[in-house]
């Protein structure tokens, strides 16, 4: 098989831990997760009802090709988009990879949260670092809105 | 770049130490694999059979057990998998994520986990519910569209199972027809549902070499389902139904759905 480049991460009670077990290619990570809450946009303007729209960044992870961080956006607990906010480009190769994987990796992360699926068969992730980004901060968002759900009244 | 391997427990209850001594045994499963497969490492136990500096006696058992498995593999197909007519010698690549992925879980539920998946760029193997609960849910398993990898064509609710899909969403043709020895691409993608995540990922890598005719052997095999999607975007299902998570059969060729089965 191709050489492994592993994500490792448990879930306990809506908020996940990625663990640092990880080896091979993939630099270590800032655990750092950014987050920021906003009313949802889409919520009937003072009706004090609507889940909070999550943004979170995720930790830049260091991949050989270069520095990935991922940002995603979360309505209670539906992701609304995930974007690369930052992408190797240090050189040619690595620019080309970026910017056929971003996009397709984006549209493949949010379409398997908006079709209610847990994981997909068939999605070959070409960028760990992304992943790993993406997964934190995915999980990190979706944690945050459900809390502030269970605030309601 | 290399497989991503993705471990997911859901255990509400475990102790992190038990996380953590569960997914060490797993990783240390999936490095081993890694180390004895790989043809990309000239090392290999593999490579080093292909190049004919080692017999497979001095290989470590799991090779042969291995091997033995391609040989089910060769039958069930019709010898549309076939790890001897590989290039450059015996090659078993093509069952070996699944199998190295199905161990990995086994090594979480040795340490007592329930609720887990193990998905290996896409090959996956599924215990319990995705919810931690013990409430029959199993795992939604989502089935991306070749032509639009955006979109989840469909989707499965299993438990105990093993998905496997051969597919080309980025790079070109990713089966040998063992008849030429050649890179072939005659479906978009396939998918496999079954109890044996390392057979379904020799199946689905026949099946894409085959064509739509594989549904003709993909039928024959017993607790085996799948979801095939041929050049034109036309979804073919095979597969018998049975148990509480299997899906209803005998889909019509072109008729496509994203619904929860």
């Amino acid at each position: 098989m191709r050489p492994l480049l592993l994500t490792i991460y448990g879930a306990v009670v809506g908020l996940a831990a990625v663990l640092p077990l990880a080896r091979a290619q993939v630099d270590a990570s800032t655990p750092a997760v950014t987050v920021q809450t906003a009313p949802d946009p889409n919520a009937p303007a003072g009706s004090g009802t609507g889940a909070a729209q999550v943004t979170a960044t995720g930790p830049v992870v260091g991949t050989r090709y270069g520095p990935v961080q991922v940002k995603v956006t979360v309505t209670g607990s539906r992701v609304v988009s995930a974007t690369a906010v930052q992408l190797p480009d240090g050189d040619g190769q690595s620019r080309q990879i970026s910017s056929y994987a971003g996009p397709r990796l984006d549209q493949a992360a949010v379409a398997a949260q908006g079709a209610g699926v847990d994981t997909v068969s068939g999605a070959s992730y070409t960028s760990d670092g992304y992943r790993r980004s993406l997964q934190a901060a995915l999980d990190t968002a979706r944690a945050v809105a459900a809390q502030q759900d269970q605030g309601k009244p | 770049m290399g497989s991503t391997v993705t471990l997911d427990v859901r255990d509400p209850q475990v102790s992190p130490p038990r996380l953590e001594s569960a997914l060490a045994t797993a990783v240390a499963v999936l490095h081993e694999a890694d180390r004895v497969f790989s043809t990309y490492d000239p090392d290999s136990s593999v490579s080093r059979l292909r190049r004919g500096t080692a017999a497979l006696g001095e290989c470590p058992p799991d090779v042969a057990n291995v091997l033995a498995m391609c040989d089910v593999a060769y039958e069930q197909t019709g010898g549309w998998f076939d790890a001897w007519a590989m290039p450059g010698g015996v090659d078993p690549t093509g069952l070996v994520k699944g199998w190295a992925a199905q161990r990995a879980l086994h090594a979480l539920t040795r340490h007592g986990i329930r609720h887990a998946v193990v998905n290996a760029a896409g090959d996956l193997a599924v215990t319990g519910n995705s919810s931690g609960r013990d409430d029959g849910s199993g795992w939604r398993v989502g089935v991306l569209d070749p032509g639009d990898p955006g979109r989840v064509l469909d989707s499965v609710r299993v438990t105990g199972t093993g998905v496997a899909t051969s597919a080309s969403y980025e790079r070109g043709p990713l089966a040998i027809d063992p008849n030429t020895q050649q890179p072939v691409q005659r479906l978009a993608s396939a998918t496999v549902i079954g109890p044996d995540l390392a057979l379904a990922d020799a199946y689905a890598t026949a099946a894409v070499a085959h064509g739509p005719d594989a549904l003709g052997w993909l039928e024959m095999l017993a607790e085996v389902r799948a979801i095939l999607v041929t050049l034109d975007g036309k979804v073919l299902r095979s597969g018998r139904s049975g148990g509480p998570h299997s899906p209803r059969r005998g889909r019509a060729a072109g008729e496509s759905s994203a619904t929860t089965t």
